[in-house]
């Protein structure tokens, strides 16, 4: 049912590195913060591919437990944001980042 | 198996107690109104603190083991840490309820809040398995975004809260992609059976372990706020109410403490007999955690000169006050291990003390600027007095418990061969600190000594800052019971 | 077969994974978003998982995604950002550290022995994944629904921003 194959083992893992290395581009240039959050998805998703490809390998279903925590704790996680996103928004009318400058100095 | 299970929630019986406020608090709320003004809450989180406090010495009597199937540990090691969340929990919310800023505010739902992230703090402190640690993590994580934004109708709060939550998702997220690596490594994700792996395979894993290290380091990091993730938090604590700043700056920062000394000790596993971490070459990772360290107190109080917000400037305290306590892991034993958690429990005191008066005085001034606290000494003695004692204290001069601390560290640190530069840098580090604490005092007691009109100290907040001045004094005077007490929290995880 | 698959689908992923990145205007990075979401759930697949295939399509597409969706078309997003609006400065510096964070991993990753298991099993099948969840795993299942009773009061603090608001503007 399950071939760890080689090849496959490790592609899972440069895919998730692909993918969290995106992210965090994402994260580091993009200005919307709606998008910042979905950068942040990304790199969640990376997480959950590599915990997802070693629990199959493995035979213990932890990993794919992990993988359920991460996905309800993320769910709260962005509820949350784009509640305070939304909060910032009514208050400034932007979601770009560089707007967010009341606290320098 | 029923039996087991009962057997297992008696040791979690201080974090049950918690959760059962947290009820008691949601029902009462939902059925009577009235609360969210009064002192019921406040009534209430008290009684969970006290029991939860009872609860947790009756579990610390009880042998130390790690049960839930490896998930959660008790021991004198998660003990002492509930007891200081406990009380940072209360005082957080007695100070939330004699501020100004959150007068508007519903107290139910801050209450309610506050025991959640203290629940969520005792999780860190217990866990010993990565998914436990997680949940621990972001419970205490989104609930403090939610908190840092109280004051909605600030639009500085919610700045504030929006730039904790973006780092802080930021830190989870490196600190899950470290989770996963270590899983791919090991197979495992639990702290007992990674440790074992990694001790049997020590020549296999040359760069992942360590990378992975590192990268579950920034997630914690950015709890304690230190040296690579810790830019955080000045806006964070400018921007929050104060009391929610003043609690944000001791309890998560005293929880990643507890994550930071249980992961890295567990799964480095410390070797008392060379004194060294057996895993992977002790050598270098002291030499980075030093850097670290170095950077971290240097970078928070150099920066903490140039303020002119007291509520900034303590929160660039505090990250120094951080970069001494990370000190203390390098000299990996009972003594130096031990002075962190004795200097958590003095800076619990101090700071808490430090941020109540920046309270007291943005309530009364609406501003935390450093020209707000001319001559508050002479109008208010009571505050003006614990002010200086808590900043004598926070500066590390003696007699207070803030040197104790910080001369237990040092003396451990200059006990461990090759780090002296290290122990030479945090005393200049405290000359520096001296001088911006100073300027503080100076405002207090020698600008504008007509006493204009005079002030009165309610007695709700002449009471708490009397009570935590007292700690600070006594510490610094009476330790040696502590130092043991400490100690042998410590020799549980060793 | 499955290698090929394999190989498509990470490709796919990662290429609207870039779609997120790149693209101008939100609503497109969250369907980018959705695509990559569904990449990932045909290699959980490939690898077994229907499992976490089933939950990537209902809960982080079906929900968390159309979360994302909902609050982009309820801003009303006027003047777009763009990437060409970003400076070169930051975007050097932030392509810098990201090459070096890969050159980094990838290193690590090309070097490294990953944990071999002895006894494979399929760990896929409900049946398992509920077991470890309802018995081991039990106790953080609950903290689970202690910090979801939590989030209930966040969302109303969080809400009851835009309520004083309104009341602001009467």
């Amino acid at each position: 049912m399950i071939p760890a194959s080689v090849q496959i083992l490790h592609w899972s893992h440069y895919v998730a590195a692909c993918l969290f290395a995106l992210g965090l581009f994402g994260f580091l240039i993009r200005k919307n913060a709606i998008v910042v959050l979905m950068c942040i998805e990304l790199m969640l998703n990376a997480v959950n591919l590599i915990l997802v490809e070693v629990s199959m390998r493995s035979g213990h279903p932890e990993g794919l437990i992990f993988v359920i925590f991460i996905i309800t704790v993320a769910a709260a996680e962005a509820a949350v944001g784009l509640g305070i996103i939304l909060n910032l928004y009514r208050a400034k009318g932007t979601v770009n980042i560089d707007a967010f400058r009341e606290l320098q100095g | 198996m029923n039996g087991e299970i009962v057997q297992n929630l008696k040791l979690l019986s201080p974090e049950l107690v918690l959760v059962f406020f947290l009820v008691v608090l949601f029902t009462v709320d939902s059925i009577w109104e009235q609360t969210r003004k009064n002192f019921v809450p406040l009534a209430l989180v008290f009684a969970a603190c006290l029991l939860g406090t009872i609860a947790t010495c009756w579990v610390s009597k009880l042998a130390p083991t790690v049960f839930f199937s490896g998930l959660v540990a008790n021991d004198s090691f998660s003990a002492f840490f509930r007891y200081v969340f406990l009380f940072s929990c209360a005082a957080g919310t007695y100070l939330a309820f004699g501020s100004k800023e959150l007068e508007k505010q519903n107290r139910m739902e801050f209450s309610l809040l506050i025991v959640c992230v203290t629940f969520g703090m005792c999780l860190m402190a217990i866990s010993t398995h990565l998914l436990m640690l997680y949940i621990g993590i972001e419970t205490v994580s989104i609930l403090s975004f939610v908190m840092a934004g109280f004051k909605s109708e600030d639009l500085r709060a919610s700045e504030a809260s929006f730039k904790y939550f973006i780092f802080g998702a930021f830190a989870s997220a490196l600190m899950l992609y470290g989770f996963s690596l270590i899983y791919g490594l090991t197979g495992s994700l639990q702290y007992g059976e990674i440790a074992q792996y990694v001790q049997a395979n020590l020549g296999n894993m040359p760069y992942l372990l360590p990378l992975s290290l590192i990268l579950v380091y920034s997630g914690l990091a950015y709890k304690i706020s230190a040296f690579p993730m810790h830019f955080w938090t000045p806006d964070v604590y400018e921007g929050s109410p104060t009391p929610v700043a003043s609690f944000f700056s001791v309890g998560p920062k005293a929880a990643g403490f507890a994550a930071i000394l249980r992961f890295f000790l567990d799964i480095l596993s410390y070797d008392a007999a060379s004194g060294s971490w057996k895993a992977i070459g002790g050598e270098q990772l002291v030499s980075v955690v030093a850097i670290i360290s170095a950077i971290t107190m240097t970078v928070g109080n150099l920066s903490a000169i140039g303020q002119n917000s007291v509520k900034r400037m303590l929160a660039y305290s505090s990250i120094a006050h951080v970069g001494y306590m990370l000190m203390g892991i390098l000299t990996l034993d009972t003594f130096g291990l031990g002075a962190i958690l004795f200097y958590i429990i003095a800076y619990c005191a101090m700071n808490f003390g430090a941020f109540w008066v920046v309270s007291i005085v943005a309530d009364l001034k609406g501003s935390d600027r450093l020209d707000a606290f001319r001559g508050l000494g002479w109008s208010m003695p009571v505050l003006g007095v614990t002010m200086v004692i808590f900043l004598a204290s926070l500066a590390g001069i003696p007699m207070f418990s803030g040197f104790i601390g910080k001369m237990l560290i040092f003396g451990a640190i200059v006990k461990t061969p090759g780090l002296l530069w290290l122990a030479v840098l945090g005393v200049l580090n405290s000359v520096v600190s001296l001088y911006y604490y100073a300027k503080i005092l100076r405002e207090l007691w020698l600008e504008g000594r007509e006493p204009g009109n005079p002030s009165e100290l309610s007695i709700y907040h002449g009471v708490a800052l009397v009570g935590l001045a007292i700690p600070t004094v006594v510490l610094g005077l009476w330790f040696a019971p502590v130092i043991h007490f400490v100690e042998r929290s410590i020799a549980t995880i060793l | 077969m499955r290698e090929v698959f394999f190989m498509i689908f990470s490709v796919f992923t990662v290429l609207a994974a870039l779609g997120v990145v790149v693209s101008r205007h939100a609503i497109f990075s969250a369907f980018s978003l959705v695509l990559s979401f569904f990449g990932l759930a045909v290699l959980y697949l490939l690898w077994g998982s229907s499992f976490v295939a089933m939950l990537q399509i209902l809960i982080y597409t079906g929900a968390i995604v159309v979360l994302f969706v909902f609050v982009v078309m309820l801003l009303d997003l006027k003047k777009e950002e763009t990437l060409d609006s970003a400076k070169t400065g930051p975007l050097v510096l932030a392509g810098v550290s990201v090459w070096l964070f890969s050159l980094l991993v990838l290193r690590a990753l090309n070097r490294a022995t990953f944990f071999k298991s002895t006894n494979i099993e399929a760990a896929s099948d409900m049946k398992s994944i509920s077991t470890l969840l309802f018995s081991k795993y039990l106790w953080g299942f609950e903290i689970l629904s202690v910090f979801l009773l939590a989030l209930i009061v966040s969302a109303c603090v969080l809400a009851r921003a835009e309520h004083m608001e309104r009341k602001a503007d009467q």
